[in-house]
């Protein structure tokens, strides 16, 4: 582990010095995790209900953390896990349709009804091919492109094995150089 | 090699187009978001798990080791009364015992039938009424219309001989107008 995070965790561990510890993992972890978060759910306010959600759960749960892992990849995969069952939740509420396609257009039309989208510029464009990707292929693409994660932190986040995940990025890097040929 | 350099290496080799794209997000922050979140995320925790008394949150306090021991104590209570009554579990299920009870009732159909034909006398003098309708006349109805070449007319007709119009007169006001006035309403009668 990261001889910073070990720091970050012994303050924690102290009750005088928690509150500045976990303060302290906040200003270390919110942008990536914003970022991470934002990518998947889109827009910012639902960002912001579940970036709050990851950080109530990492306050309740980090004195039961194992120092085995990176506390970077666990609070990844709480982020994960939240930003995905909301996600859950929202198709359950909008729609029972769970067809992928229909899933992906609401995605674009989440991506659309943000206050800058402009489809001519290319960050547009690349997040609009990305959300017509398959959940998964998403994330992992999110994951390896945007955060320039190894696949071996990856496989301790998603709990799947390096070589799905090779195939996954693989998959999606090309889906994305088609739809941006054909944009 | 860094990791940034295995992604650039392994994007070049899979979609070159992609290499030099740009990695800024295009979506927008509120001013003043990031510097906050640490204070609001802070406002939330404090007031649920105040720091220094983060316990199991339920007042309430159980024996040590209740819940890993409890189905142990079920299972041993379960087994004794089991034990001083004898008794044994089965299972009642009403699908399991129809073809049973649609048998007990066709045999008891059969039996009954077979003991009717061995005994066929009890058809027929047992069972004869108890009136004899040969000694009854025809029926009369309220709406059959009596004519002269009637029995029935003829027999009343008989029987009335004797009887003087004024004695009918008055037995039909005693009798027949309080009958057919009973159900009149009280305001009209």
């Amino acid at each position: 582990m990261h001889p910073e995070d070990l720091q970050l965790l012994e303050w924690f561990h102290q009750p005088e010095t928690r509150e500045r510890g976990f303060t302290a993992i906040i200003h270390k972890y919110q942008q990536p995790l914003y970022w991470h978060i934002r990518r998947l759910v889109i827009s910012h306010s639902d960002a912001d209900d579940v970036l709050q959600n990851v950080m109530l759960k990492v306050w309740k749960a980090l004195d039961s953390f194992r120092e085995e892992s990176n506390l970077y990849t666990w609070l990844y995969r709480i982020a994960t896990n939240e930003s995905l069952s909301f996600l859950t939740k929202e198709k359950r509420r909008g729609s029972f349709n769970l067809d992928e396609d229909y899933v992906n257009q609401t995605m674009v039309d989440r991506l659309q009804a943000e206050p800058y989208f402009n489809e001519a510029q290319i960050e547009w464009k690349l997040q609009t091919a990305i959300q017509q990707l398959p959940e998964k292929q998403r994330l992992v693409f999110n994951m390896r492109y945007f955060d320039e994660m190894s696949y071996q932190a990856m496989s301790e986040v998603l709990q799947t094995s390096e070589g799905a995940l090779k195939a996954s990025y693989h998959h999606a890097v090309k889906k994305i150089a088609d739809a941006m040929k054909q944009q | 090699m860094e990791e940034k350099q295995h992604i650039h290496l392994e994007l070049q080799e899979l979609a070159p187009e992609l290499v030099g794209m740009s990695r800024n997000m295009p979506f927008s922050v509120p001013d003043e978001y990031f510097p906050n979140v640490a204070k609001r995320i802070g406002e939330i925790v404090d007031p649920v798990l105040p720091v220094g008394e983060l316990g199991s949150g339920r007042p309430f306090s159980l024996p040590e080791n209740y819940f890993p021991e409890l189905s142990g104590k079920i299972m041993d209570k379960t087994s004794t009364i089991a034990s001083k009554t004898g008794a044994s579990i089965f299972s009642i299920s009403i699908v399991k015992w129809m073809p049973y009870v649609a048998a007990a009732l066709f045999g008891g159909i059969l039996v009954y039938t077979a003991f009717l034909f061995k005994n066929p006398r009890i058809n027929t003098e047992k069972l004869q009424p108890a009136i004899d309708f040969t000694t009854i006349g025809p029926p009369v109805n309220s709406h059959t219309i009596l004519t002269p070449d009637n029995e029935v007319y003829q027999a009343i007709a008989q029987k009335m001989k004797g009887v003087s119009d004024e004695e009918i007169n008055k037995y039909l006001e005693e009798t027949v107008s309080s009958e057919t006035t009973e159900w009149i309403p009280e305001e009209m009668n």
